[in-house]
């Protein structure tokens, strides 16, 4: 170590040791506890955690009727373990393969365990109209939803790009251009501006799911791209192989190409669904309460002095668990795909 | 010519999502000719000359309530552009910064910059905005208490005022960099080569030094202070707190990507070229900076590419602040006028075009570059 990397570090580790110093003397020594009354924290100069407490449910579910979190909380629970299991089957892509009925059969029934708890109606539960849905159940849906729609949409558009059909690959490579050129908030608001002019008078769709179809059709046209780069990878011999074994084209692409390219694409994917967590957010623009639309209804509330550095840290770590999560999970599937046979 | 199996359906298949389009475009043409029918609205742009009557709080191609709504999508257009490439700017210097400090022999060092990158990558760009828009409006005082440094730059919530120059200061600095231009091109051009690098830390050293010292010797001031006028502050330049979060959000969000870009750029050039470098003597700064670099160059400009072309997508995001870009316009105009198919045709043909026109600029440079290593 030389001089002037010891000169530099000791300046670095001096400013992390008093960044260190000013978040826990904010966030625990001069803080209120979560416990204590509101009054409490008027004196204190730190973190005024009654504040959250107080929030917390407004911002995990927003306007979800009070009495009733507890549903949208198991659905919370239900919809993570479906997800932290699929990532499991997927990283055995190389080794022992994805048992895909099971997987399948597992996601129908959860969705609809998760879809009857949130909607009621049945089993005695009060029935909640899904424009209630909010906060943390919101994002999780968008992000897991879309995430789901648009890897089949981006196959068939991938597939459609490089299909030898000038009309078709045309009409993919427009759309998918058209999508990567406009910003995520411009088409949102295209479709929810546009949407009523669109279709004939009397039909309408709901908030969620329309904010769910402009997720999907926008990340469609990205994993489309990835697909695509991957399908580039698979050797021309691949496709010689499987004609001189006169495999017609479907059989091909489901049983030689696409196995081969999808593994390719994984970690390319697991990072759009990164993209998807963060890019729900775009909807608190059209006015819905996902976790930050809902967060940023509990922010500056005069009645707790305009306090808002509590709830952004809450909703930093959220947003850090899940994408950091995702984000490590990625880096271990690249690590699958490349080093199994 | 006789047609095979597969041509025919290939034709075939063409045929059917040909006609499926143009089903979907006539059912969407006829649903729309009848809403806007029954709405009363005709589908043309002449609304763009008609004097708007809102105002946009900000914008550097000036803008007052009166003019024509057009002018106004031209301001809103001109924050969209400012935005965009200031944090270019600021995101490509600190995504090269934290690229090269991840590939440090530093462990130190480059752990801190994984921190830094894991960090901003992990949580959204939109809640980063906010919570510097709203750091900006409620951690900062009002202009009454704002905060100040040095009697010179004041910190309040309706804006950071910071000391600007007058006219006769931006003549000083068209002046200087005028001077400093043509010596440090002369010796450049003709001093020999032992005595370029003195001649140029001379002229680049000793320009600046004289623009001020002039600018001091003389009785008009060449830079304001932001002074307190009544209610408001007044002299200097005034940067909104909008204009603040979004910059500071997007050059932030944007470095941690430009800076993995930059990071696997410089990985991918051959080690060799470090080690042939270090043979001739070279030290690790003009190691990294003229071997390595311009190398590494080749594989990063279409990642960075499409990294600009996401900040200017990015920098839409300001309406959830009420920074008036060009999204945010066409919304006030649709809100007001009604033009929902116009304005939306407008945005879309904004961004398209300038994301055209960013990915032709950096294939031209592209193109350039090669063209000179090939020589």
């Amino acid at each position: 170590v030389s001089t002037g990397q010891a000169i530099r570090r000791a300046v670095v580790a001096a400013a992390l040791v008093s960044l260190a110093w000013i978040i826990l003397d904010w966030a625990v020594l001069t803080a209120t506890g979560p416990l204590a009354e509101p009054s409490a924290c008027k004196n204190e100069t730190g973190a005024c955690w009654p504040f959250l407490a107080a929030k917390v449910r407004l911002i995990l579910f927003g306007r979800y009727p009070f009495a009733e979190q507890w549903r949208p909380a198991i659905a919370v629970v239900i919809a993570g373990g479906l997800i932290i299991w699929s990532m499991k089957e997927i990283l055995r892509i190389r080794t022992s393969g994805i048992r895909g009925r099971a997987l399948l059969s597992g996601w129908v029934i959860g969705l609809a365990v998760c879809g009857l708890l949130m909607a009621g109606g049945v089993f005695g539960l009060r029935p909640v109209p899904s424009e209630t849905w909010d906060g943390l159940p919101l994002t999780i849906m968008l992000a897991t939803l879309s995430s789901f729609g648009a890897f089949w949409l981006a196959l068939v558009l991938a597939l459609a790009r490089r299909a030898k059909m000038p009309v078709v690959s045309a009409l993919s490579s427009a759309y998918i251009e058209f999508i990567r050129g406009v910003p995520l908030v411009g088409f949102l608001f295209m479709v929810f501006v546009l949407l009523p002019l669109l279709l004939p008078p009397g039909w309408s769709v709901n908030s969620p799911l329309r904010a769910l179809a402009v997720l999907t059709l926008f990340l469609a046209a990205y994993m489309a791209e990835a697909i695509r780069g991957a399908l580039q990878l698979v050797p021309r011999g691949q496709y010689e192989a499987a004609g001189v074994v006169r495999l017609g084209y479907w059989k091909t692409m489901t049983v030689i190409v696409l196995p081969q390219a999808l593994s390719k694409a994984l970690p390319s994917l697991a990072n759009i669904f990164i993209a998807a967590i963060k890019d729900t957010t775009v909807v608190f623009t059209v006015g819905m309460f996902d976790l930050l639309g809902a967060a940023e209804s509990a922010i500056g509330d005069p009645a707790w002095g305009g306090r808002f550095f509590e709830i952004y840290a809450f909703v930093l770590v959220i947003y850090l668990i899940m994408c950091a999560g995702v984000s490590f999970y990625s880096r271990a599937l690249e690590r699958a795909v490349s080093t199994a046979p | 010519m006789r047609l095979d199996k597969t041509a025919c359906r290939q034709i075939a298949i063409q045929g059917l999502v040909i006609a499926a389009v143009a089903a979907a475009t006539l059912w969407v043409g006829g649903n729309v000719a009848a809403n806007l029918g029954r709405a009363g609205i005709e589908f043309n742009f002449r609304f763009l000359s008609l004097p708007a009557t809102f105002e946009l709080g900000e914008s550097f191609l000036s803008f007052r309530s009166g003019e024509s709504i057009g002018r106004a999508f031209l301001a809103g257009l001109s924050n969209t552009i400012v935005v965009s490439a200031l944090s270019i700017v600021f995101a490509t210097v600190l995504g090269v910064l934290i690229g090269v400090a991840r590939l440090s022999t530093d462990k130190f060092l480059t752990c801190l910059a994984f921190g830094y990158v894991e960090g901003i990558r992990s949580t959204s760009l939109l809640l980063q905005l906010l919570f510097w828009h709203t750091l900006f409006t409620h951690a900062l005082p009002a202009p009454r208490q704002a905060g100040r440094v040095l009697d010179c730059a004041v910190f309040s919530n309706r804006g950071i005022f910071l000391p600007f120059l007058t006219p006769w200061g931006w003549s000083l600095v068209a002046g200087g960099a005028t001077v400093l231009f043509v010596t440090v091109g002369g010796v450049w051009r003709y001093a020999p080569g032992r005595q370029r690098m003195p001649g140029l830390a001379l002229s680049v050293g000793l320009v600046p030094v004289l623009a001020i010292a002039i600018g001091l010797a003389s009785h008009d001031p060449a830079v304001l202070c932001p002074r307190l006028q009544g209610f408001n502050i007044a002299g200097g330049t005034n940067v909104s707190t909008e204009f603040a979060a979004l910059l500071l959000a997007l050059s932030l969000y944007a470095s941690s990507y430009i800076s993995e870009v930059v990071r696997s750029s410089i990985a991918a050039v051959p080690r060799s070229q470090v080690e042939a470098g270090r043979a001739l003597g070279l030290r690790s700064g003009p190691i990294l900076w003229l071997v390595v670099m311009p190398q590494a160059l080749k594989t990063m400009i279409p990642p960075m590419t499409n990294q600009y072309l996401n900040v200017m997508k990015s920098s839409s995001l300001a309406v959830a602040i009420g920074y008036p870009d060009v999204v945010r316009v066409s919304m006030i105009t649709i809100s007001q006028t009604g033009r929902a198919i116009e304005c939306m045709m407008i945005i879309t043909l904004v961004y398209l075009s300038i994301s055209l026109l960013i990915a032709l600029a950096m294939n031209i440079y592209n193109r350039r570059r090669l063209q000179r290593s090939s020589d």
